[in-house]
């Protein structure tokens, strides 16, 4: 098994603070992506949910008036 | 008075040795001498019979660091190879209250306590006890415990809200039936599925994708999250077509649904994969 050597400081060009913050891999980004996600899904719920089917109704249209008019002149 | 003086010193002898004599089973062993045979001989610390006896000794001896230390071992058998963990959590506290124990020694009885407590499930009472005794703890510890209380509370909530989401869903569902306009929530979700599919296999495809691509990665939270959003989507849509259409009521529906997405996604993460949630501090 072999042992890494130490890291030299002359070696390290940049260090950054934070959650994952000198990871280069997708893993660094991959929880936000996670919540992000939710986040989407959640918006998604809540304007379906916020939907109304107004009910539909069908009506009979009206005859024409002039047509009845019409019909009744002798 | 020379024979009252030599009686009184021989009963103060009495007194003093009473403990030492107290602390020496029947094959004349002390505690001091038991505990370095067993240290010294790992197969005895795997008899049951033989920690009973060093326990049995601990408890006649003098409050002295050395009891504390034997109950330790005592403590340690019990909960790792003999498995009785509540003999183990017996002992150890019996060393955590110890004024004359060793701080170390009192210190790691304690923290045991409290991964013991984690580890049967009783996290409220870990909780507690490091509320108790943190001055014992490292803060850092405590902080860890109390988020994993804080955790357990947001599970149990998580869980409550998507019964109560399921719940009404059912219950307006129902309703629906009953007054035979079932036909507008499946006309409703007919429109709306291919899209909600559509998101729903994004996320599972696309977040498993890069989540795997990450070398401690699991695209396992993704694929449920992606599994259970179409569910909760399809529903919301099924309740707001046959819900009543008032303003107050949808915009509740609306929390109750987006709530909803939030306490399936913490449960899923808390089933699949705690370290995102500490990541997000919960």
């Amino acid at each position: 098994m072999s042992e890494r050597a130490p890291v030299a400081e002359g070696q390290v060009r940049q260090v950054r603070l934070g959650h994952g913050a000198n990871c280069s891999s997708i893993g660094s980004v991959v929880d936000t992506l996670f919540a992000t996600a939710t986040v989407g899904a959640a918006i998604m719920a809540a304007v379906v949910a916020a939907l109304a089917s107004e009910p539909v109704r069908v009506v009979q249209p009206k005859a024409p008036r002039g047509d009845s008019e019409r019909g009744t002149e002798p | 008075m020379q024979k009252a003086l030599a009686l009184g010193l021989w009963l103060l002898a009495g007194v003093i040795g009473f403990p030492t004599l107290a602390a020496a089973d029947a094959s004349g062993a002390s505690l001091a001498d038991r505990l370095a045979q067993i240290r010294n001989e790992p197969a005895l610390s795997n008899d049951p019979a033989v920690v009973e006896s060093l326990e049995g000794l601990a408890d006649a001896a003098p409050a002295t660091a050395l009891r504390a230390e034997a109950r330790m071992v005592v403590a340690e058998a019990w909960l790792g190879r003999m498995h009785r963990p509540t003999d183990g959590l017996r002992v150890l506290r019996l060393v955590a209250a110890d004024p004359t124990a060793d701080v170390l020694t009192s210190r790691l009885a304690e923290r045991e306590i409290v991964d013991t407590l984690i580890a049967q499930d009783r996290v409220h009472e870990a909780a507690d006890e490091a509320r108790t005794h943190g001055e014992k703890l490292d803060p850092r510890f405590v902080r860890q415990v109390h988020r994993l209380e804080r955790r357990r509370g947001l599970w149990t909530a998580a869980l409550a809200e998507l019964v109560l989401f399921a719940a009404l869903v059912a219950f307006e569902l129902v309703r629906a039936s009953r007054r035979r306009t079932l036909g507008r929530a499946l006309d409703a979700l007919r429109a709306i599925a291919p899209g909600v599919l559509a998101f729903s296999a994004f996320v599972a495809v696309a977040g498993g994708g890069l989540a795997s691509q990450f070398e401690a990665g699991n695209a396992g939270p993704f694929l449920a999250l992606g599994a259970v959003v179409a569910p909760i989507v399809l529903l919301a849509r099924a309740w707001s077509a046959v819900g009543s259409t008032q303003a107050l009521a949808r915009i509740g529906r609306a929390i109750a649904c987006a709530a909803s997405a939030f306490a399936a996604a913490f449960v899923l993460l808390d089933a699949y994969s705690p370290l995102y949630l500490e990541g997000f501090g919960l």
